[in-house]
């Protein structure tokens, strides 16, 4: 069993050494310490991931559920709320964000990634990750909440994500914390003087405050902080993952173009092997055992989402890409009673980038194939015979 | 054949309702809502197989028909 006393799930080699590292931790040593970030468990049984995910009184979010912290000096509302805040908020927005909801975002959905690719076709070369990839989620949640795209946002939101990691880089977070709130804040009072009487999230928001759904100034811009930055990163990184995927594996490709009812099952397993979130945290609020081992208050535990998705228990061959499987339960959008509220419409974003993509550009391959990685890490350059947008 | 949801298992991640729709629909929250009591035709029956096997939750079951769910 290679060393996990050290393991740190934020290292670059951590991503490079799954799929062999998750096989053995799921089958060998599927509770874990680690000395990493001020000391965590780890799990990555499919089985244990959904007790925890259920039992939320035993496993709080309340604390904090990243490992390090975000770092901004405000909680994530509602993931990091319990009980009956958690309740509320949640029943708040999953209608808005539900199945039949989204599914009636197809033709917006499909006109913006129609609109981006006609741009993009008669250059023959892009960076598929900024200019495909990162756009899609970024206009589809700004219109959700009714606001107009900034490229601050994923400025600030890149350095939230990804600064805490630097370990003393904390002045360009700062900013980019107090930046989003200013901006929501601002945006708050002026809908607020125009009545906010909109069908977007924002004054959806700004109506359940007023009405005292929810109870504070504070956590209406939470909630409106946490809906931009969730609905940004993670659905980008799965689009360029199955851009890189598709290119990488020029057969399957030919498979999804003979044969686009495979798409969504390929995107499934694209979830499943590159789980956006490797994991999110827990922390315990009363002794508890977990798989054999005493777990005391206070203990952190961080749910291995990627690894549960290769538990070889619930998937046969885990390390092998297969659009056949079953049902694919993987748990790359979380698991029990946080299960990712934007589920529904990462997937109909995925599906349609993809789908759209696949119908312009089938051509496309990777300027630099070796250099190029599945991982959000740089550029996706791709490569195509140009040609002109179809007519409409 | 026929199926329960245990709801306080279902987290409404709703794959149950992509691939099978003509026994598991999804309510204005997202979860999992039973059409015509969870009973599964012949033809469903691999499409709900695969919804059970889906469910990330392990929220679904087979009922042994004749059995009523609660």
């Amino acid at each position: 069993m290679r060393d996990l006393e050290h393991f740190d799930h934020n290292a670059p080699s951590t991503r490079d050494d799954c799929p062999a590292l998750y096989a053995e931790l799921t089958e060998r040593c599927p509770v874990f310490h680690t000395d990493s970030w001020g000391g965590f468990w780890g799990v990555s049984r499919h089985a244990t991931l959904r007790r925890i995910g259920r039992e939320t009184e035993s496993f709080s979010t309340g604390p904090g559920v990243m490992i390090p912290p975000m770092g901004h000096g405000h909680p994530l509302v509602p993931l990091e709320t319990d009980g009956e805040r958690h309740e509320t908020y949640r029943a708040l927005l999953l209608p808005h964000l539900g199945p039949q909801v989204v599914a009636r975002l197809d033709p917006v959905v499909r006109k913006v990634a129609r609109g981006m690719l006609d741009e993009l076709l008669p250059g023959g070369e892009a960076d598929l990750n900024e200019e495909y990839a990162k756009r899609i989620p970024a206009v589809l949640i700004t219109r959700l909440l009714g606001i107009d795209y900034e490229p601050q946002f994923w400025e600030w939101t890149e350095t939230l994500i990804y600064s805490r990691l630097d370990n003393g880089e904390t002045s360009s977070l700062k900013e980019a914390g107090e930046g989003l709130y200013g901006y929501f804040e601002e945006l708050i009072e002026r809908r607020r003087a125009a009545g906010a009487q909109g069908d977007d999230l924002v004054d959806l928001l700004i109506r359940a405050r007023d009405d005292g759904t929810i109870p504070t100034e504070e956590d209406l811009r939470h909630l409106c902080f946490f809906m931009l930055i969730a609905g940004l990163e993670n659905t980008a990184f799965a689009i360029r993952a199955a851009l890189w995927h598709f290119a990488a594996n020029p057969d399957l490709r030919s498979r999804l173009l003979a044969d686009r009812s495979l798409i969504r099952p390929a995107l499934e397993e694209c979830l499943r092997m590159y789980a956006p979130i490797t994991g999110l945290a827990r922390t315990v609020t009363a002794p508890v055992e977990l798989d054999g081992h005493e777990l005391g208050s206070g203990d952190r535990v961080m749910l291995l989402f990627g690894a549960a998705g290769r538990d070889p228990s619930v998937f046969d061959s885990p390390d092998e890409f297969d659009m056949e499987r079953r049902g694919n339960p993987h748990l790359a959008f979380g698991v029990g009673a946080h299960r990712c509220i934007g589920s529904h419409l990462a997937r109909l974003e995925m599906r349609i980038a993809i789908e759209e993509l696949l119908d312009r550009i089938p051509d496309y391959e990777l300027a630099e194939p070796d250099t190029t990685s599945w991982h959000p890490a740089g550029p996706l350059v791709a490569r195509w015979t140009p040609r002109s947008p179809d007519a409409a | 054949m026929r199926v329960a949801v245990d709801k306080d298992r279902c987290a409404g991640h709703a794959q149950c309702c992509v691939l099978c729709p003509s026994v598991f629909d999804s309510d204005e929250f997202g979860y999992a809502v039973l059409i015509g009591d969870g009973v599964v035709s012949p033809e469903d029956q691999s499409a709900a197989a695969d919804a059970i096997e889906a469910c990330p939750e392990r929220a679904i079951s087979r009922v042994p028909e004749g059995e009523s769910d609660d």
